[in-house]
């Protein structure tokens, strides 16, 4: 049997925990109004809106990414184990 | 057109707004604080080098997308304030065209009903009170508008505190990579692989398959190319991919040794191949708004830049060749008539041509100051001459 470096059940809840910090960065988008005497705000707001959406994107893409690294390894030590 | 109503209602917008954001202000929080747990648990559950890196990477992350929550919630902030100035401001602009409304009014009954000289006076007067209730309210509209696009200015600084992800995310990305890579080579050597992916044996190992193998050792290569081009790394990714369907379909074709799990290498391969692209295109989208803000600042003149550029350049080109030419003239003219200036001159001249030429195509201080003294030197010859030649020529 190989030495196994890894406590899989531990490492599916991170493996979760990672996917779902994902999930809840990308789950809601906030709105930005569009007001008739605030033209210039709006258009700050929604450049900051997009700003943030691009970050919970990116974290969603690289968590995700994470996550599945993390599920191969603990598949992969079971399968050795057994 | 009545303002106030619409200012008043924009207040309430902003505080939508700014609810919004606190919100996902709130939620980025809760992903920073998760993701230093989950940090933490990883490193307690899985001790190995490939581990060390994925929680240093996940660390990375975390690190990059500390300034999105405070972000926000300063920009709620703000809104919230202006939505405030809203108010204020809405009341005064009503009251503003509450005395426009009044004056109107008072104009129109002192035209109907005055009469003789009093008349034409109270309707001066209510003409005059009307003109002042209208400075008075574009002055009040013209504050408002001063504040939003002050609060606009002042927004955009937590627009650009927020975490461009994208090159960090590529770092966390890479390195995912590469403890991936460190994991499916340790798997290969268990799995008796050698290097060229030639032979395996035992059963049970999950990445034994030299075309996944290269597949996984192409994306990690490609990402690893993004730094310098996505469009590049976006073709290997591709590649990468292709290799890995390959191998679906060498399953497919019933290879009997392979027991690898579809999500392993489709799935990153397929969210870095993604994120690739949107970069690119963000990448582009930059580039675009740049070369605009540049064409802003430029003179509208058509292509005026680009001539003065070309003429600048073809005179710089073409002042040594013409000096040269001129002092090579002169050293003919002066080996013609016996004048040892004139020959000096020329001879100095076409030095100072070739040396010109040097200081444009090699640079260099000494170079340029050897140029310009003798281009100066020469100058000086070639009036000299001239003035001795002029002067033994008077008396002729």
């Amino acid at each position: 049997m190989a030495a196994v470096d890894i406590d899989a059940p531990a490492a599916r809840r991170v493996s979760r925990a990672l996917r779902r910090a994902g999930d809840v960065a990308s789950s809601a988008t906030p709105t930005a109004y569009a007001g008739a005497t605030i033209g210039p705000v709006t258009a700050t707001i929604e450049a900051l809106i997009a700003r943030e959406r691009a970050v919970a994107t990116d974290l969603q893409d690289v968590l995700g990414t994470a996550a599945a690294s993390l599920d191969e390894r603990v598949a992969q030590v079971l399968a050795v184990d057994r | 057109m009545n303002w106030a109503p619409r200012i008043q209602r924009d207040a309430g917008a902003l505080r939508a707004t700014a609810e919004g954001l606190d919100a996902a202000a709130e939620r980025h929080h809760q992903v920073a604080t998760d993701l230093g747990r989950a940090s933490s648990d990883l490193a307690a559950a899985w001790t190995s080098p490939a581990a060390t890196r994925m929680v240093a990477d996940l660390r990375d992350v975390r690190a990059s997308h500390r300034p999105t929550a405070p972000a926000l919630a300063a920009a709620a902030g703000q809104l919230r304030s202006l939505a405030n100035q809203a108010d204020t401001a809405a009341a005064r602009v009503g009251v503003l065209e509450e005395r426009v409304a009044n004056a109107e009014r008072a104009l129109a009954r002192a035209r109907w009903s005055g009469s003789g000289i009093e008349g034409i006076v109270d309707a001066d007067r209510a003409q005059q009170a009307l003109w002042a209730a209208r400075r008075d309210l574009s002055r009040e509209l013209d504050t408002w508008n001063a504040t939003v696009r002050q609060s606009a200015s002042a927004l955009g600084a937590n627009v650009e505190a927020m975490p461009r992800l994208g090159g960090r995310s590529w770092s966390a990305l890479n390195g995912l990579g590469a403890a991936g890579a460190a994991l499916s080579g340790r798997s290969m050597a268990r799995a008796g692989f050698n290097a060229r992916g030639g032979r395996f044996k035992g059963r049970g190992i999950n990445v034994r398959n030299p075309a996944l193998w290269v597949g996984y050792r192409t994306a990690s290569r490609a990402t690893k190319a993004l730094a310098g081009s996505a469009p590049v790394a976006r073709a290997g990714l591709t590649g990468a991919f292709a290799a890995t369907a390959r191998t679906w379909d060498y399953r497919a074709r019933g290879h009997k040794g392979w027991t690898g799990r579809r999500g392993f290498i489709d799935r990153p391969v397929t969210t870095a191949s993604g994120w690739i692209g949107r970069t690119s295109q963000q990448v582009r989208g930059s580039a675009g708004a740049m070369a605009s803000r540049v064409a802003g600042t430029v003179p509208r003149v058509p292509g005026l830049a680009g001539v003065a550029r070309t003429t600048a350049g073809q005179m710089a080109r073409r002042v040594p060749v013409v000096g040269t030419v001129f002092s090579g003239a002169e050293l003919v003219q002066g080996v013609r008539s016996g004048d040892g200036l004139q020959i000096a001159s020329g001879a100095v001249g076409i030095a100072a041509g070739v040396a010109v030429g040097a200081a444009l195509v090699v640079g260099g201080p000494v170079i340029v100051a050897t140029a310009t003294a003798l281009t100066v030197g020469a100058a000086a010859m070639s009036v000299g001459g001239a003035v001795s030649r002029w002067w033994k020529g008077r008396g002729d």
